[in-house]
């Protein structure tokens, strides 16, 4: 192995400066753009500083709104600025102002430059995203201008501009995934109610082709963001042959119910709401379908259905074979309580699957007077301790442990008494010892009276101990007792 | 000319070309992901301006996630960390902390600051872990749990919070770290947006030292004041934004860094969860995840983007960083050594064709190789044994280059992020740039020689860091 060494090191020598130099050019690079953004920035505030008291002035109607305008051109003449785009776009803006910032946006030329840009056109020089040299980078190479497609589709739905949701619809074909999804989070934003057929037929397309347009789960949090009323757009779908369009159509649908039932728990579907074919479909066939997932899904929009079948219907769907089908009945009915299927649900506490019974178990829990007697009654007489494991747990998950001690410490509960010797003779005694240890003297006197004259012998033991420790005497007694000893699981 | 003089000199000679190899193959590679990465970066910033983060949190479609904290002997930064993390903007937030028995007041003061007492949860163990001892809840503030265990190092509690973690997602942080308020969506925006089964999603780890901190959050990013920790912002600048960010790009993520990372529940579940053989687990899991998907027909993708930060304390002193070196090293080779059939085996694509071997070669061997060149060369000179020509020219060139990388992963902050607001601080770090790889770069090139060697003598000892909390740290500033 021999080597020309002069030749090499001459050609390493070079390199080695090359390097030099680019790195020099590198931090003189950095300096520079750093200096160049100072001022660029400099001036966006300055601008922003202007611009900003009139905008809020002409939305909050304090100033002529023609008299705002026209402040609003002689500080940008040519209506343009970046730093008015900024202002105008500001977000979590009171609903009453949207229509008005709609029309300043229109006024100003802003609608028009985005839609354009949106559809391809080259907008006005002067309107270049950013004026700086990278927004004119990202017009000027075709590759990028995707960047600016995409900001004038969330511009679009920022303002709320209803007539631009055919723009925004034929930008759901666009070549770049951003302008597709800028442009479906701002039809979302618009909720105009033509648009919807045409999510639905991209969401049939990611359904069922290899490679989607948009990803499901952008699909779905478009269309649940429309009211429950448009889901009748959605029927074809729920009619469809392949269960994933099913699937996903029941899905969306449930969305669209439960964020209307988060904002409203009295929420029912009634027929002005959610048209009679829908509810004939849920009621009729998806709590039959043949795919589970279906099934699973469709129990949430028949729990808030307002007809008479949908009891019958949820009683088969708590019943259903597979678990998860069971899971999502139970928990459907948390939020929307029916006292006939009370006896239903107590039934699921001892489900074979510890995800239902925890399900169930919440869900009465939720129901409060009725439902919560009911969880105490099954828990002290039940032999399954599986599902006694799961109701301590929830007991002291929700905090009930102290109200229970209390009713065990007034004698004026005969079940939540019991409950809670129950509780000591299974072992569940963690937040009852600190429970108890927060109570005052007279209050911990007499409770402990009372567990001891309890017929278990565990409970007697903890209010033996409990007394000696008041009394500092037994602490390590105590430190005995307590820990997780009754723990069982079930697969 | 003594006789053994010719056999040296032929043995320098090769090992000349193993010196240049590693520089060439090393720096060649970084260079190019630098360049990707720019362009990738810069993009990725200019799309934040339609990222939709407030559509994602009002939406119900946006996935709940479990924030597990994993935390032994973490009584200075744990209070102000868990409040950090239940500051998170992000609907449905669960946060677990594992107190990996602790022997210090971690549990205490957890229980003191949130008023927690104990509830007897169920406990259903779909990975083994060590026992678990009990759990902690306050009724008020249901979303934060504190599960307490006996001490079975940093995976064994990953386990422990994943089996009673119940959200699909959940995201692993470290008990140091501070997140930014947003950092949780734009992890989860990447998931959400990809028509592929993403099942890990990283970002970026930035040093908390020097910042101002405020009720729990960073309200001034500014430098630390020691020199050591100065040279990890830099390194910290060069590993994140174009060294995770290009193997991304060519779809060969090996490592996803643990102390901030989303990964979907099941998937790690089906494919073992956390492994306790080695002292990096975030790197075996997210390889393993690799290997599993492979195994079972799986198509997978795993996401790095660079705008999620999450602030991290790094080790102020020499000992702590040689600590923490050393069990990255030693994670390194593990890992590596467990999964060697991945290395150019085409079944893994880019990550057995491109990311393994390069891991092998310059970040695992890279340590022996580089440490060794030093080495000869100051034999060489001491007993006077001819060094062939080429040798200091190719070590000169090697650094020369490596100082450019560095100085462009300072350009390339300033170019994107610019998180670091005064121009004190870019000068600061262009300085420190252009000086890492002349005298900090051999010290880390010591430690993690240290880390190959305790691999190779079979050590597998978890060498604990021990953080200052913020408020500490300030005053210490």
């Amino acid at each position: 192995m021999h080597l020309q060494a002069t030749p090499i090191s001459a050609v390493l020598l070079v390199i080695a400066v090359v390097i030099a130099l680019a790195t020099a050019a590198l931090i003189a690079f950095a300096f520079s753009r750093r200096r160049r953004r100072e001022k660029h920035f400099r001036d966006l505030d300055e601008l922003h500083r202007q611009c900003t008291p009139i905008v809020h002035n002409i939305l909050a109607g304090s100033i002529d709104y023609a008299a705002g305008i026209e402040a609003l051109r002689r500080l940008c003449p040519s209506g343009s600025s970046p730093a008015l785009e900024q202002t105008l776009l500001f977000r979590n803006l009171p609903d009453a102002q949207v229509p008005l910032r709609r029309r300043l946006c229109e006024d100003l030329g802003w609608v028009e430059r985005w839609q354009q840009r949106l559809v391809g056109q080259p907008s006005h020089p002067e309107s270049r995203s950013a004026s700086t040299k990278s927004g004119n980078l990202l017009e000027r190479l075709t590759p990028l201008r995707f960047v600016g497609r995409a900001e004038s589709a969330q511009n679009l739905g920022l303002v709320r501009h209803t007539p631009s949701w055919r723009v925004l619809v034929n930008a759901l074909d666009d070549p770049s995934l951003d302008v597709r999804a800028s442009a479906a989070t701002a039809l979302s934003l618009i909720q105009a109610p033509e648009s919807v057929p045409a999510l639905v037929e991209r969401l049939q397309a990611v359904a069922l082709s290899p490679s989607p347009a948009l990803s499901v789960r952008q699909i779905k949090a478009v269309l649940v963001r429309f009211p429950v009323e448009r889901s009748l757009d959605l029927l074809p779908s729920l009619r469809h042959s392949h269960p994933r369009v099913r699937y996903l159509a029941t899905d969306i649908i449930r969305g669209m119910v439960e964020r209307e039932a988060a904002a409203d728990s009295g929420f029912t579907l009634a027929p002005e709401c959610f048209a009679l074919e829908l509810a004939e479909v849920f009621l009729s066939q998806l709590v039959a379908d043949t795919n589970p997932d279906v099934r699973a899904r469709a129990a949430a929009v028949v729990a808030r259905l307002s007809d008479a079948r949908a009891e019958p219907a949820l009683r088969c769907l708590l019943d259903d074979p597979e678990w998860f089908v069971r899971l999502h009945a139970v928990r459907s009915l948390g939020d929307a309580p029916r006292p006939g299927l009370l006896d239903s649900v107590t039934q699921t506490l001892t489900d074979s699957n510890w995800r239902v019974r925890e399900a169930s178990s919440r869900t009465l829990l939720q129901w409060g007077g009725p439902g919560i007697r009911r969880l105490l009654e099954h828990f002290l007489v039940t032999d399954d301790a599986y599902s006694r494991e799961q109701i301590a747990e929830l007991l002291e998950r929700a905090g009930l442990i102290s109200p229970l001690l209390r009713q065990r410490g007034e004698g004026d509960d005969e079940r939540g008494s019991g409950a809670m010797e129950a509780l000591i003779e299974q072992g569940t005694v963690g937040t009852l010892l600190t429970t108890i240890e927060a109570l005052d003297g007279e209050r911990q006197r007499t409770l402990l009276e009372r567990l001891a004259e309890g017929n278990g012998s565990r409970t007697q033991v903890l209010a033996q101990a409990l007394a000696a420790r008041i009394e500092q005497r037994a602490p390590a007694l105590l430190a005995g007792l307590s820990g997780r000893t009754g723990n069982v699981q079930k697969p | 000319m003594t006789p053994w003089k010719p056999l040296i000199s032929d043995a320098l000679t090769v090992f000349n070309f193993l010196l240049a190899s590693y520089f060439v193959v090393g720096n060649g590679v970084y260079t190019l992901l630098m360049l990707m990465s720019l362009v990738s970066v810069w993009l990725h910033n200019r799309r934040l301006a339609y990222e939709g983060l407030e559509e994602m949190k009002a939406s119900t479609v946006t996935p709940p996630v479990t924030l597990i904290m994993p935390a032994h002997d973490e009584q200075n930064v744990i209070v102000e960390s868990v409040r950090s993390a239940l500051r998170t903007d992000y609907p449905g937030l669960q946060v677990f902390v594992v107190d990996d028995g602790s022997n210090d007041q971690t549990l205490e003061r957890l229980i003191a600051a949130f008023n927690l007492v104990t509830v007897d949860l169920i406990y259903r163990p779909r990975t083994p872990t060590r026992g678990v001892r009990a759990f902690y809840q306050n009724p008020a503030s249901p979303n934060l749990l504190v599960i307490s265990k006996a001490n079975g190092g940093k995976p064994d509690a990953l386990n422990a919070g994943l089996n009673v973690c119940r959200t699909p997602y959940f995201c692993s942080l470290d008990a140091d770290c501070l997140l930014e308020p947003d950092a949780l969506l734009r992890l989860m925006r990447p998931i959400l947006r990809s028509p592929s089964n993403t099942v890990a999603s990283g970002g970026v780890v930035r040093i908390l030292n020097g910042c101002e901190v405020k009720d729990d959050r960073v309200v001034q990013v500014r430098l630390p004041r020691s020199s050591l920790e100065r040279f990890q912002v830099v390194e910290y600048l060069r590993s994140f934004l174009f060294g995770r960010t290009g193997w991304d790009l060519l779809g060969g993520t090996l490592i996803v860094s643990g102390a901030f990372a989303l990964f979907h529940r099941e998937t790690v579940l089906e494919a073992g969860g956390f492994s306790t053989d080695t002292v990096t687990e975030d790197m075996e899991l997210v390889v393993r995840l690799h290997r599993w998907a492979a195994g079972h027909g799986r198509k997978i993708a795993m996401s790095f983007t660079s705008d999620p930060v999450c602030w991290s304390q790094c080790p102020s002193t020499l000992k702590m960083l040689a600590r923490q070196r050393r069990r990255w090293q030693l994670g390194l080779c593990q890992t590596l050594w467990k999964n060697r059939f991945m290395l150019l085996n085409e079944r893994y694509g880019a990550i057995g064709l491109l990311s393994f071997p390069f891991h092998v070669y310059v970040e695992g061997l890279g340590a022996v190789v580089e440490l060794l060149g030093y080495c000869v060369i100051v034999l060489a000179i001491l007993f006077r044994v001819a060094l062939p020509n080429l040798l200091i020219p190719f070590v000169v060139v090697g650094l020369a280059w490596a100082t450019f990388l560095s100085v462009g992963a300072v350009v390339l902050e300033e170019l994107t992020h610019r998180r670091y607001p005064r121009l004190r601080d870019l000068e600061t770090l262009l300085w420190y740039a252009l000086l890492e790889n002349f005298g900090y770069r051999q010290l880390i090139l010591w430690y993690r020689f240290q880390g190959v060697a305790r691999f190779l003598a079979g050590i597998r000892k978890w060498e604990k860091v021990i953080h200052h909390g913020a408020a500490e740290q300030a005053m210490e500033n």
